[in-house]
């Protein structure tokens, strides 16, 4: 099920209520915080490096017995391969750690995979969800 | 819905889901905490790296200054994103 979102932070309220109405309507509620996360982190994401960008990002949003899988595209973009990206030092102390940072390297903890396609001016990152503990 | 306040004993209580859309509220009310505050997440259902980077930016400022931010009553969702991102064991959890 896909629906488009306008390119601003203040989508996430909506975002967060597609979510919720596409795991309720499929029996999948428990789900609910992992994609909730990964979603928002990939729209940030987009916003912040979707240099460009059209007015409006793509949700999609699949499930089988494996776990949920979340599609974002974004449009009229120049590439961000978030699977390239450097990883976040987490091992830092408190007081030495740049506050941000952190978004790709939550997906990539609550991933099984991630796949990124660029084409046409056209950005889409795939991440399958693991199981919520 | 976010809410945030802080009590006259320097407590600030989070409730709701901190997402990056709410983080201009919470650094509000979180730029005016001074000296050991603790942040009472009992009511907090989500956070985000956006929360985790406003909380860690005001543990920063209150231990440069000679303080520190505690955080008490965070459930287990909210435990593992901490966890996650590698804060669990090093901001003080109560």
């Amino acid at each position: 099920m896909e629906k488009l979102f306008p390119r601003t932070l203040a989508s996430l309220g909506a975002l967060t209520e597609f979510v919720n109405d596409y795991l309720a309507a499929n029996g999948i509620p428990g789900s609910g915080n992992t994609v909730n996360l990964i979603v928002e982190e990939l729209f940030v994401n987009a916003l912040a490096h979707g240099r460009g960008g059209g007015e409006n990002i793509v949700l999609d949003l699949s499930h089988d017995k494996g776990g949920v899988t979340v599609s974002m595209t974004d449009f009229e973009v120049e590439p961000f391969d978030i699977t390239k990206a450097p990883e976040a030092d987490i091992q830092r102390s408190p007081e030495e750690r740049t506050p941000g940072g952190l978004g790709i390297h939550l997906i990539r903890r609550l991933a099984s995979e991630i796949r990124y396609d660029y084409r046409d001016r056209r950005s889409t990152i795939t991440v399958r969800t693991r199981p919520e503990d | 819905m976010f809410k945030i306040r802080l009590d006259d004993e320097g407590v600030v209580f989070l409730s709701g889901r901190l997402d990056a859309s709410q983080i201009e509220a919470a650094a509000a009310v979180l730029d005016t905490a001074t000296g050991t505050t603790v942040a009472d997440l009992s009511g907090l259902d989500y956070i985000s790296s956006a929360g985790i980077a406003v909380l860690l930016k005001t543990y920063q400022r209150l231990t440069a200054s000679g303080g520190t931010l505690k955080l008490r009553n965070l459930n287990q969702r909210i435990t593992n994103v901490f966890y996650y991102s590698g804060l669990d064991k090093i901001l003080t959890v109560e």
